[in-house]
């Protein structure tokens, strides 16, 4: 099921109404409807896979109690190793087998020798990287002592399941969400009233934002052989603006949604195109993914400790794997060693951690040495964004020699046109009012919270009169759900 | 919680309000277009739909009354229909599907009393989900409950942006100022519901994807409520099909099952298997020049006399 789709629209009314007015009271239960609702959820996209997530809850929830209960450390490996074979096999099947397979063809073509391979239909089950991402650090936490193994099947089976996040994140810690599972959650209305205006804040970055530019990103991407360098370059821009609206908007839907409910998610990202810097960018971008191979990747490997030679192996061994996360495509590994090539300058020069607060904090508008660190962070994300969103390794580069041409200093077909103007002044009217809140946990969070009541809900109006004015209405998936 | 859904209420009645307050400003205010994607008012619309309403109030006792699409008002012309003595007026709308014939009926069938109605079945209109066919209907339509009931129907979000608007526009009286002209780009409204192309440039397409109609359930639906409506009202119907050009029409492969269909529902003719018409009776793939149509209202009239009716 989609949030972006009528189906939701009567689904999250049903479940909010049964939460709080038939189960009220009643933990137990509430947990059930929330296991219910979110296996309806997503058996709403393919019931098939249901099993998947089913087997992912017993089997951790199983291992989760071994480990609780076992003080030899042989063991605990033994059983921590299950785990993570159970949970990456299944993803490795899912999503590398066939990459795996052409590529071991290829390579073995390329040095003459001929293979017969065979690759199977595999259809990637729909949110696969995100529930088993947070599946795995239920296990690993309770390896190293930081959490205990839950007794309440329910309740871990609604931490791993929970539909507002379940597709497509945040990835939620055990030692965060699940424990919310366990006590009693009273209907708070300051944290409902916050849902709803994230709830409204995501769906305008979805379906205005996001989906607009895609009409012209998906054109423009579709053949770059027909584009000068400054209509690519428009292109990448735009890219950059559809997945920070389609993915920063559904992790607003999520975290709204969970809110209704009582629930308080992680905050997914934090206005990463304010950042001044790549390092800033990735504190800012995918946090619950960013912290999670921190937490679990990064620092196990030895993080930011010892020689600089030790250091660059890690942080290049953490963006290719991040982007080989997302998808089994090499364009993914370009993606990823793209980004650590930009971070390598910062950590030799050990300015990574220079941008810690907020950019202009204490002022309204930036300086102008701030706003060019920050054009120059936003032009090499863009650039980087070139290779997640070409189709294969040759048309990225088609792309990136499409770019750097001399027709990049031509104005950019289409520019005249009244819809991409449109476009263009939905976008600005987008960036300033995520500029405004950008101290707050999303935008709307605190904008007119202090006004009367009129203005407030007419600033609300106009912007849902914006979705219904200029939203496409043919629905559209969220790009995350592909990972 | 009460506090919540009191406000969640008293936002939603404030939301409606103000969406359509700032709806008809916005709509009204902006020249452009793509400033307003999903507000498409097309009064006059494409094939003069709003002249064609205003004449309603002159039309009684006609012969025949014609339904259907662009195939229906640019394939029938009344003063062939005439000079044969026979009166016909077609109440046709661009991509009309059932969804509008439907509303288009039940608003006006009582004021026409036709010997007989021929309704226009291509089976392209049948795919379609009726979006466009609404926003022409709704712009130039006075008002109705049949018309909301249709935009129900047609659930989708341009629909209801227009329904909105429009009910601005009556509510403030503005429809009856608007004049449309007679003749618009290159075509001609004639009187009984026809609009000819004048300054004709072919723009015939050689290659068509070969492919089934795909018929939509909920477009079948409302057919089917045509005809009982029809029946009910005992007037006697006959199904047509306009002739389109042999390369659009051997492009279907299920030509024979839509035909095996439509037949269930009422008296039938396919002017495609009746006629052989090469492309120079046309203008593009879908539509006859005004020698097809004169050939092709002919053999209808005759057709007509031969079987009775």
């Amino acid at each position: 099921m989609l949030f972006n789709s009528l189906d939701f629209v009567f689904f999250l009314p049903i479940v909010f109404g049964l939460y709080w007015f038939v189960f009220m009271g009643n933990l137990r239960l509430q947990n059930a409807l929330i296991v219910v609702a979110s296996y309806v959820f997503y058996g709403w996209w393919d019931w098939r896979f249901l099993f998947l997530i089913f087997l992912s809850t017993t089997i951790d929830y199983i291992i989760g109690l071994w480990l609780e209960r076992s003080q030899n450390s042989v063991r605990r490996k033994a059983l921590l190793a299950t785990s993570i074979l159970v949970n990456l096999g299944v993803l490795g099947f899912f999503k590398y087998f066939n990459f795996f397979l052409d590529n071991l063809q290829s390579a073995f073509s390329f040095l003459g020798f001929e293979i017969n391979t065979w690759s199977l239909s595999i259809i990637l089950p729909v949110g696969i990287s995100f529930y088993t991402f947070q599946t795995l650090s239920y296990t690993i936490d309770i390896y190293r002592k930081k959490l205990s193994a839950t007794n309440d099947f329910i309740a871990f089976g609604a931490f791993v399941s929970f539909f507002p996040q379940l597709v497509a994140g945040p990835i939620e810690r055990a030692n965060h969400l699940l424990p919310q599972f366990q006590k009693r959650r009273q209907f708070d209305y300051a944290q409902a009233t916050n849902g709803m205006r994230q709830i409204l804040w995501g769906f305008f970055k979805k379906l205005v934002i996001a989906d607009n530019c895609a009409v012209y990103v998906n054109q423009i991407f579709s053949d770059p052989s027909q584009y000068s360098g400054s209509t690519l370059f428009l292109g990448a821009i735009l890219f950059a603006l559809q997945i920070y609206g389609d993915f920063s908007g559904y992790s607003d839907i999520a975290i709204g949604v969970s809110r209704l409910f009582g629930f308080d998610l992680m905050k997914n990202f934090a206005f990463p195109y304010f950042s001044r810097d790549i390092a800033e960018f990735w504190r800012r971008w995918h946090i619950s993914l960013s912290t999670w191979f921190r937490d679990y990747l990064y620092i196990p490997l030895g993080g930011s400790k010892g020689s600089k030679p030790f250091q660059i192996r890690n942080v290049f061994i953490i963006f290719l794997v991040s982007g080989l996360w997302h998808g089994a495509n090499w364009t993914f590994l370009l993606w990823g060693g793209l980004n650590a090539l930009y971070f390598i300058p910062l950590l030799l020069t050990n300015s990574n951690r220079s941008n810690l607060d907020v950019v202009s904090a204490n002022r309204f508008l930036p300086s102008l040495k701030e706003l060019i660190y920050v054009i120059v962070t936003f032009t090499l994300t863009t650039l980087a964004w070139v290779a997640f969103r070409a189709e294969n390794v040759i048309h990225a580069w088609q792309y990136y020699a499409g770019i750097f041409d001399l027709s990049f200093f031509t104005i950019p077909v289409g520019l005249l046109s009244s819809s991409l103007l449109m476009l263009l002044l939905l976008i600005t009217f987008f960036i300033c009012i995520e500029w405004l809140g950008r101290k707050n946990e999303f935008a709307l969070e605190k904008m007119l919270l202090n006004s009367a009541k009129m203005p407030r809900w007419t600033f609300y109006t106009f912007l849902i009169f914006l979705i219904g004015m200029f939203m496409q209405t043919e629905e559209s998936p969220f790009i995350y759900f592909q990972f | 919680m009460k506090k919540f859904l009191k406000n969640i209420i008293g936002f939603g009645i404030f939301a409606l309000i103000g969406y359509s307050i700032i709806m008809f400003i916005w709509s009204s205010s902006i020249p452009f277009e793509s400033f307003k994607k999903n507000m498409k008012y097309v009064r006059g619309g494409n094939g003069h739909l709003y002249t064609r309403l205003q004449e309603l109030d002159t039309v009684s006792n006609i012969d025949i009354l014609v339904l259907g699409s662009s195939h229906a008002y640019r394939g029938f012309d009344p003063r062939i229909f005439k000079s044969q003595g026979i009166e016909i007026f077609v109440l046709g709308s661009s991509q009309q599907t059932p969804f509008q014939t439907l509303a288009l009926l039940k608003s006006y069938l009582q004021d026409f009393k036709p010997k007989l109605i021929i309704y226009e079945v291509y089976p392209g209109i049948f795919q379609n989900d009726g979006v466009e066919s609404s926003l022409d209907i709704i712009s130039n339509e006075p008002l109705n409950w049949n018309t909301v009931s249709m935009a129900l129907k047609v659930n989708h979000l341009k629909t209801f942006n227009v329904l909105n608007y429009d009910i601005f526009v009556e509510a403030l009286g503005l429809k009856k100022y608007y004049q449309e002209p007679l003749i618009k780009d290159d075509e001609r409204y004639v009187r009984g519901g026809y609009v000819q192309k004048i300054n004709v440039k072919s723009t015939i397409q050689q290659n068509h994807t070969v492919s089934n109609y795909e018929l939509q359930k909920n477009q079948i639906d409302s057919f089917e409520k045509i005809v009982a409506l029809i029946k009910d009202n005992d007037y006697p119907l006959l199904l047509v099909q306009a002739p389109i050009t042999q390369n659009l029409y051997n492009s279907r492969l299920n030509n024979s099952e839509v035909d095996s269909l439509l037949s269930t529902q009422a008296q039938y003719v396919n002017f495609n298997d009746l006629m052989d018409l090469s492309n120079d009776f046309f203008y593009d793939s879908n539509h006859l020049n005004q020698n097809g149509v004169e050939l092709f209202n002919k053999t209808l009239i005759n057709w007509l006399r031969t079987n009775g009716l």
